[in-house]
């Protein structure tokens, strides 16, 4: 009897030890960012054409599974800007690429494809891949830096009454998802952090 | 009656399982050799490029879950490797071209000494996309999903990086499959220069 309370007892210590640290643990792994995700020190301009903001992917038939929409420009011309805010110093956003050499970097996205998954079950998850290409030019003009990042998200399929709902929740969450990607990913780019003045001449 | 509800339960239950069986099929992962370790590898500026075609049916069938060359496509697997210690590679997949040795698919223009020589197409290598609107593996969305997931995709290959994907070759659905030309752009971050690594296969 003494052994099981004992027992018992060491188990709600062990509780309340271990689990209050490992949020705090977290926590502190989340405020300690590493060099590399450091913002860039560097003028950018991401740039937005109206044709990019309307970019649509159409998969399915009209008379078998149904024709779906997924809007992925419309969501990635709100998202980007905030998610690659925090990769840059100064991120400004254009219409068009410009042609003033104040930006030290450009970034031009562009959708390379885009597929989502089909399910036969309302309540089954769908998955949603999303692959934006960028292509990143110096104030010369110059390629420095392509690359295609991939976003994910899974939602549920949806019934008729939903369904509209569920594409836009897994097309919002793999834009967030691919813009999100995208910044560590120019964050952490060689070729963009060679690009960066040194500390006195940082942007303000 | 309520046999009949427990018969339709366990009807539902087997088929949310096949179902679920369907939604979470394995892809095998396809062996990736090195990129001097091909039959088709050639190197330039410190670049080396291997493509291997993946001719055979039941390997496409392995790693694919579809035959793709009877659906007018054949799987080539790119890898590129940068051997550079200190220039990164752009990698773009939108600037490389194929064409097929085919007479029909090939005109004939003068050369410079004037004589008749047959110039192949060269075009662009069709995004996924292409696959979808050409309906192959139209049943399977996860067929569709694991071609996309392994498909090339443009890059930067840092100094001493490796890359690696799968480009669809659009080819003749029936017939001996005829010699494709392939011209692979190299090109360095912040040049405008471009050199061309051309291969026959």
């Amino acid at each position: 009897m003494t052994n099981r309370k004992t027992f018992v007892k060491a188990g709600l210590l062990c509780c309340l030890v271990f689990v209050p640290a490992y949020p705090a643990a977290m926590q502190a792994q989340a405020r300690a960012p590493s060099a590399a995700e450091a913002p860039l020190p560097l003028n950018a301009v991401l740039v937005l054409t109206p044709e990019f903001c309307k970019t649509e992917f159409k998969q399915g038939s009209v008379w078998t599974t149904g024709r779906e929409t997924f809007a992925v420009g419309k969501m990635a011309c709100s998202e980007l800007e905030p998610a690659l805010k925090q990769a840059f110093a100064k991120l400004t956003v254009a219409s068009a690429i410009p042609t003033s050499p104040d930006a030290a970097v450009i970034l031009i996205p562009h959708f390379a494809d885009t597929h989502a998954t089909t399910s036969a079950f309302a309540f089954s998850n769908r998955e949603m891949d999303v692959f934006l290409e960028w292509t990143v030019k110096d104030a010369a003009g110059k390629t420095i830096w392509l690359q295609t990042v991939q976003g994910s998200s899974k939602h549920h399929m949806g019934n008729m009454f939903t369904h509209g709902h569920d594409v836009n929740l897994i097309v919002t969450d793999s834009v967030k998802d691919v813009a999100t990607q995208s910044a560590a990913k120019m964050e952490s780019a060689p070729e963009l952090r060679k690009l960066a003045p040194s500390e006195s001449s940082t942007p303000k | 009656m309520s046999v009949q509800l427990m018969t339709l339960c366990t009807l539902m239950l087997f088929s949310g399982g096949a179902q679920a069986a369907k939604t979470t099929q394995k892809f095998a992962e396809y062996p990736i050799p090195k990129a001097n370790e091909c039959t088709q590898s050639a190197h330039q500026d410190e670049v080396y490029v291997c493509l291997k075609a993946m001719d055979s049916d039941a390997d496409q069938i392995t790693y694919f879950h579809t035959a793709l060359s009877s659906n007018g496509f054949l799987p080539l697997l790119v890898v590129v490797q940068n051997k550079s210690t200190s220039k990164s590679l752009l990698v773009n997949k939108g600037a490389i071209s194929y064409g097929l040795a085919d007479p029909g698919n090939a005109h004939l223009r003068k050369d410079t000494t004037g004589e008749k020589v047959a110039v192949t197409t060269m075009s662009a290598i069709p995004v996924f996309g292409a696959f979808i609107a050409m309906g192959v593996a139209k049943d399977v969305s996860q067929v569709k999903q694991n071609l996309m997931l392994r498909e090339l995709q443009s890059g930067t290959l840092s100094p001493g990086e490796t890359m690696h994907g799968f480009l669809y070759v659009p080819i003749p659905k029936k017939g001996t499959r005829p010699t494709i030309h392939l011209q692979f752009p190299i090109a360095w971050a912040g040049s405008d220069q471009t050199t061309v690594l051309p291969f026959n296969f």
